[in-house]
């Protein structure tokens, strides 16, 4: 493998990304494919990832490809978000939860936490309801049911506690 | 299951009550591991969590408790409160003041609280609390004792008269051990660090080890010379033969450790609350430094540590007495542990942050044998003493090179 080798990458919809072989090697299901197998000298289709998505991807790759502490970088789960990661993840929650599959999919761990985190400080410190509004999610609970899991886990781990 | 990591166990609570599918995704997360404190007495929310607790769904699942005691009395009505036993349960990480006893019952009960075995106890001293948690005494003593053949990671945080006997035997009884980390202590009587002579006679059995903190003393130096020119050695009628013949079992012994990635062998002393003994008194307050430690000099065999291969962090110097700086070893660290940090890890860092956090806390084994296990009713325990008896006593212990445990404990 030359230093500067470049790998093409093809979207979901079929566009191609040629991307140097150290950004790829962020993504561990890429490092490994390509360990395997070689640079077989065709692109590698990722189905499972859209043009819009993978060009974030890369983005998030590109910045922090010299970064040594790169695979630790979001271990900490009390550590602040770093400013560009911070700006980075300003995105719409469609974005942000296809920034999750995609992460997961091509096994980048930093970018799973890092977006794993940002939704998580949007849970963090509301109510249930105020989480409802975030998520747009409807309270299907029946007035007995709500009862009883405020009564069983939830109720009296918050309020007073 | 990937975000619930991220949230505390307050806002876990909440997602349970956000709607039916997501009382689902978060009810597992919401009870694996657990983060609570027991602030009160015997409030009426502590009740209801303790009701929750022994429900036997809920109890099933809990693998790990992370428990922070206001006032040590708490810990006996957490015991109360909660189930007898936890089926899955391994990790605790309990902090605490530390300053009253703790009953041999309320010990014991809490032992029995895994039935699954223990594997990870940590222990941490709340914050501008004056305490001493006595190991070197019945019933922590009897703790360690019972859970040595399952423990994997054993942590104190501050606690001071943490008996290094107790620790070497826990090296002689542990073969599973991973984790073994005695920070700091307010003391720094003898038997606040491993003794020298002693370990070395004494059959380590944990050899799976992969972080190793822990002060080592009671070494003769002999390139240390007090006010008068003599050698510490010499003082203790001691050659340097004698010194460094016993620095290379040491570092023989350390250097058994393969696996280890992190070593720290001294830790901040506390003056303010040391009581000195005589010998080192003046060296002590003015240098704060531990003197009887291993030389860290070629001279004295630090030529076979070379084995420690994966080692990434090696922590203390800053508090031995220690001379160094010569080529003869900088070349030695240069050539054969070129990848370690020498200074705080970041566990330290993180501890001296308060923060808590700990990768266990989000990575502790799934391993699914629920179904081996018979969860029985449920009950209410009232009879402190009815343990369940998981753990007993009687059962066989190495305790080191001195097999007498009642002459030792009356040295």
């Amino acid at each position: 493998m030359s230093a500067h080798s470049q790998i093409l990458l093809t979207s979901s919809e079929g566009t191609e990304f040629l991307i140097d072989r150290d950004i790829a090697d962020k993504s561990m299901l890429l490092k490994c494919m390509l360990e395997d197998i070689g640079e077989i000298g065709q692109a590698v289709p990722l189905p499972n990832v859209s043009g819009p998505i993978l060009t974030k991807v890369i983005e998030y790759c590109t910045h922090h490809r010299d970064d040594p502490n790169f695979l630790s970088a979001n271990d900490d789960v009390t550590a602040d978000i770093d400013e560009w990661d911070l700006e980075y993840c300003k995105v719409d929650q469609g974005t942000l939860y296809e920034l999750i599959l995609a992460a997961n999919y091509l096994d980048i761990k930093p970018l799973m936490d890092l977006t794993c985190k940002t939704v998580a400080n949007m849970i963090k410190a509301k109510s249930p309801e105020e989480i409802r509004k975030t998520f747009n999610i409807t309270n299907d609970f029946t007035p007995e049911e709500e009862d009883q899991v405020r009564r069983e886990n939830g109720k009296d781990w918050v309020d007073e506690h | 299951e990937k975000i619930a990591p991220f949230l505390a166990q307050q806002d876990l609570a909440r997602c349970l009550r956000v709607c039916r599918a997501w009382n689902q995704l978060f009810h597992l997360q919401f009870w694996t591991h657990l983060d609570i404190a027991w602030d009160g007495d015997n409030k009426t929310w502590q009740k209801n969590i303790g009701r929750a607790l022994k429900n036997n769904e809920n109890k099933r699942l809990v693998r790990s408790i992370k428990l922070k005691l206001h006032d040590d009395d708490h810990f006996d009505l957490f015991l109360k409160q909660c189930p007898r036993v936890f089926p899955l349960l391994t990790a605790v990480d309990l902090k605490a003041p530390f300053f009253e006893d703790y009953a041999d019952h309320a010990i014991l009960r809490f032992a029995n609280l895994s039935s699954k075995g223990w594997k990870r106890l940590v222990f941490r001293k709340m914050r501008g609390t004056m305490g001493i948690l006595e190991f070197d005494k019945y019933p922590f003593e009897e703790l360690l004792r019972c859970v040595a053949p399952t423990l994997e990671v054993f942590r104190t945080y501050s606690l001071s008269l943490v008996s290094m006997r107790v620790v070497n035997r826990l090296l002689c009884n542990a073969p599973n051990l991973k984790e073994l980390y005695i920070y700091g202590g307010a003391d720094i009587a003898p038997d606040n660090w491993l003794d020298a002579e002693k370990i070395a006679s004494s059959r380590w059995v944990c050899k799976n080890l992969e972080v190793f903190g822990c002060s080592i003393g009671n070494i003769p130096r002999s390139d240390l010379t007090n006010e008068f020119g003599e050698t510490f050695a010499e003082m203790f009628g001691k050659t340097i033969q004698d010194s460094v013949a016993l620095q290379n079992r040491i570092y023989a012994k350390l250097a058994q450790l393969t696996k280890l990635r992190e070593l720290t062998l001294g830790f901040p002393l506390d003056v303010d609350e040391a009581v000195y003994e005589d010998r080192y008194r003046e060296h002590y307050i003015r240098r704060n430094m531990q003197h009887d430690c291993l030389a860290m000099t070629l001279e004295s065999g630090l030529d076979r540590l070379k084995t420690l291969k994966n080692l990434r962090n090696f922590g203390g110097l800053e508090v031995m007495d220690v001379h160094i700086d010569g080529d003869k070893e900088k070349a030695w660290f240069a050539e054969h542990w070129p990848n370690v940090t020498f200074g705080v890890s970041d566990e330290i860092a993180n501890e001296e942050n308060d923060d808590n956090s700990s990768d266990y806390w989000t990575s502790c084994e799934e391993d699914d044998d629920c179904d081996e296990l018979d969860y029985g009713g449920e009950h209410d325990y009232d009879d402190e003493h009815d343990y369940g008896d998981n753990y007993g006593y009687g059962d066989e212990y190495d305790y080191g090179d001195d097999h007498d445990h009642g002459s030792e404990d009356n040295e």
